[in-house]
């Protein structure tokens, strides 16, 4: 997604030369536009649901399970505007209230607002860029950036890596567990036979 | 010479072991679970597109990540492909000319949104054919 989004922004900084080309950026222009109402209206369609259900906190969870697809609109929309600070605003703040949504996670808590927190740090390391010309606390600054992001790298990869265990095993525990019930099923049906012919005898 | 030898071909078949697992679980519909891993990355290189001076160090780590997520990213899983575009690209964005962004739709990002589109409306076709609403009718 953000690769398409990326090539249609930087089709309109140069795109559209010949009826070709045009095609090209309308035909973009709309599965873009698509897209977009399709993310909206099923958050919308959540959002709904969940306040029909009751349940607590819906517009939070809605956003929670929506906030990949805002990130990838919103980023690669900003990211190549000459002026750096839209982007370094609406992001900051985006991930700010992603930070404060993490706070409602009611399992793995801490973990969620960990995973909030990575991007925010590494957020603040190009806004030291943008703003602090001091060699020293650049070099220091460079050495946090690149911390923070392999920190949150082996973050996320171990996260798969549990992900992937723990669904493989409790998939494994399911099928067992119907193995064992069958059997179990079986049996007591051959004794609940066996008793009937007993007792008819 | 002979330990180093074994231990070049554990590491090749470590790699390929990687390699196919990275095949298996980015071209299924498993993929939209690992979403937010792929993004995490993703979007952590796209600071380098910024209009702000970064410091050399940090240019040097983010600019190939950018380029192997960004020019395809069903070249990660050793999927090439040959699109061939409908229009010429028209780009004057320097950044985007320096990391070879086409802007064409039919051109390398074309395939893999095709393929994440795709697993994303499998696994939605999955939960709705297993969802309650449709065993209850």
């Amino acid at each position: 997604m953000v690769n398409f989004i990326l090539a249609w922004r930087f089709s309109i900084n140069g795109g559209g030369k010949n009826i070709s080309d045009l095609i090209n950026l309308a035909a973009e222009y709309i599965i873009l536009i698509v897209l977009a109402s399709l993310v909206v209206f099923s958050l919308l369609v959540e959002i709904i649901d969940a306040k029909r259900e009751g349940k607590q906190h819906y517009f939070k969870i809605a956003l929670r399970n929506w906030w990949n697809g805002y990130e990838n609109f919103i980023y690669p929309l900003l990211v190549i505007n000459d002026n750096p600070y839209y982007f370094l605003t609406i992001i900051g703040l985006s991930q700010l209230l992603y930070l404060y949504n993490s706070f409602t996670v009611p399992t793995f808590k801490v973990l969620a607002i960990l995973k909030a927190l990575y991007p925010i740090i590494f957020h603040c390391c190009f806004v030291i860029f943008l703003l602090v010309k001091d060699e020293a606390v650049l070099s220091y600054t460079t050495i946090a950036c690149l911390g923070i992001f392999l920190m949150g790298s082996f973050h996320y990869l171990i996260e798969v890596v549990v992900r992937v265990v723990r669904a493989t095993y409790r998939a494994l525990a399911a099928m067992c567990n119907n193995g064992k019930n069958k059997i179990s099923n079986i049996s007591d049906s051959l004794n609940g036979k066996m008793k009937s012919h007993e007792t008819n005898n | 010479m002979a330990t180093l030898f074994y231990f070049n071909n554990a590491v090749e078949t470590l790699d390929t072991i990687i390699d196919n697992s990275f095949t298996f679980v980015f071209s299924s519909p498993l993929a939209l679970f690992f979403l937010s891993t792929f993004n995490y990355f993703n979007l952590s290189s796209l600071y380098i597109l910024l209009n702000i001076r970064v410091p050399i160090d940090i240019f040097n780590y983010f600019a190939p990540l950018f380029e192997s997520l960004q020019s395809n990213v069903l070249n990660n899983i050793s999927f090439l492909s040959d699109w061939k575009s409908i229009s010429h690209e028209r780009v004057d964005d320097l950044r985007a000319l320096y990391f070879d962004v086409s802007s064409d739709l039919f051109s390398k990002c074309y395939l893999d949104t095709i393929i994440i589109l795709g697993n994303i409306i499998v696994v939605e076709v999955l939960a709705f054919l297993l969802s309650k609403r449709v065993f209850n009718l």
